[in-house]
């Protein structure tokens, strides 16, 4: 049966030195999430473990399968640097500003 | 007459029911994540339940009166001085309870936490044998 693409609930939060972002992706299988830059996009892919075939299926209130989200990764994003960690069902990417966009104090000159 | 509010309402469930991602997330954030999938086997029963973020502290699985009760507790997350971009996670604040019929052995429930996956396992008791009792008429 072809697996339903979910789209995982998001939060991202941003701090002085970067932009997290923390999507909910209970149960996958490590070895299939996928986490890339292309072009502009951040992409992240995964397939949650299936349930053991000798279980019959009783009751489902939720469908797990595919999770697939994209999100636009503008200039002020250090990609060399993106990193990403998975938790208790939790994927957590860290996108570092670039240091172009750091706030900073800007020195007034005098004549 | 119709009542418009109550139209819209049924409206917003229908379509958060319809998509895979609720199109009305305040909608959804007031509420609670309260999914259960609920399979068998030849040796019991299997309660599988989403805790993302959840932490195996924060779960409680409680047995009395041939009722079970899960709890699962909004895990503490401290996030001090950052700005929110974009919040569409839920509380998965919950209990929820179930009836367990006699056939099912108490003693040998089971949880396991994996990747915000809580599993809960309820065995059969292993098979009774069935006895014959005579009954003597006078």
């Amino acid at each position: 049966m072809e697996k339903r693409t979910i789209i995982p609930a998001t939060d991202i939060y941003e701090t002085q030195d970067s932009y997290v972002v923390l999507m909910e992706m209970p149960g996958i299988d490590k070895s299939t999430l996928s986490v890339k830059v292309e072009d502009d996009r951040l992409v992240v892919e995964a397939s949650s473990v299936e349930v053991g075939k000798e279980w019959k299926v009783v009751d489902t209130e939720f469908e797990l399968g595919k999770y697939h989200r994209e999100f636009r990764v503008g200039p002020k994003v250090n990609r060399e640097k993106i990193e990403a960690s998975y938790e208790d069902g939790i994927l957590k990417i860290v996108l570092p500003k670039a240091e172009d966009f750091k706030p900073r104090q800007i020195e007034v000159k005098t004549a | 007459m119709m009542n418009f509010f109550y139209e819209l309402e049924r409206m917003k469930h229908l379509m958060n029911s319809l998509l895979d991602t609720p199109f009305f997330w305040e909608e959804v954030r007031e509420g609670r994540l309260n999914y259960a999938n609920i399979y068998e086997n030849e040796s019991g029963y299997m309660i599988q339940m989403l805790g993302p973020g959840v932490k195996k502290e924060n779960v409680e699985v409680n047995y009395e009166n041939d009722l079970l009760t899960i709890t699962i507790h909004k895990p503490e997350e401290k996030m001090e001085d950052v700005r929110w971009i974009r919040r569409e996670r839920l509380q998965p604040v919950e209990t929820r309870s179930y009836r367990l019929s006699a056939d099912l052995d108490p003693t040998k429930i089971e949880a396991k936490l994996v990747d915000g996956v809580l599993l809960v396992f309820l065995p059969r008791r292993a098979q009774r044998e069935t006895k014959k009792i005579d009954v003597k008429v006078k």
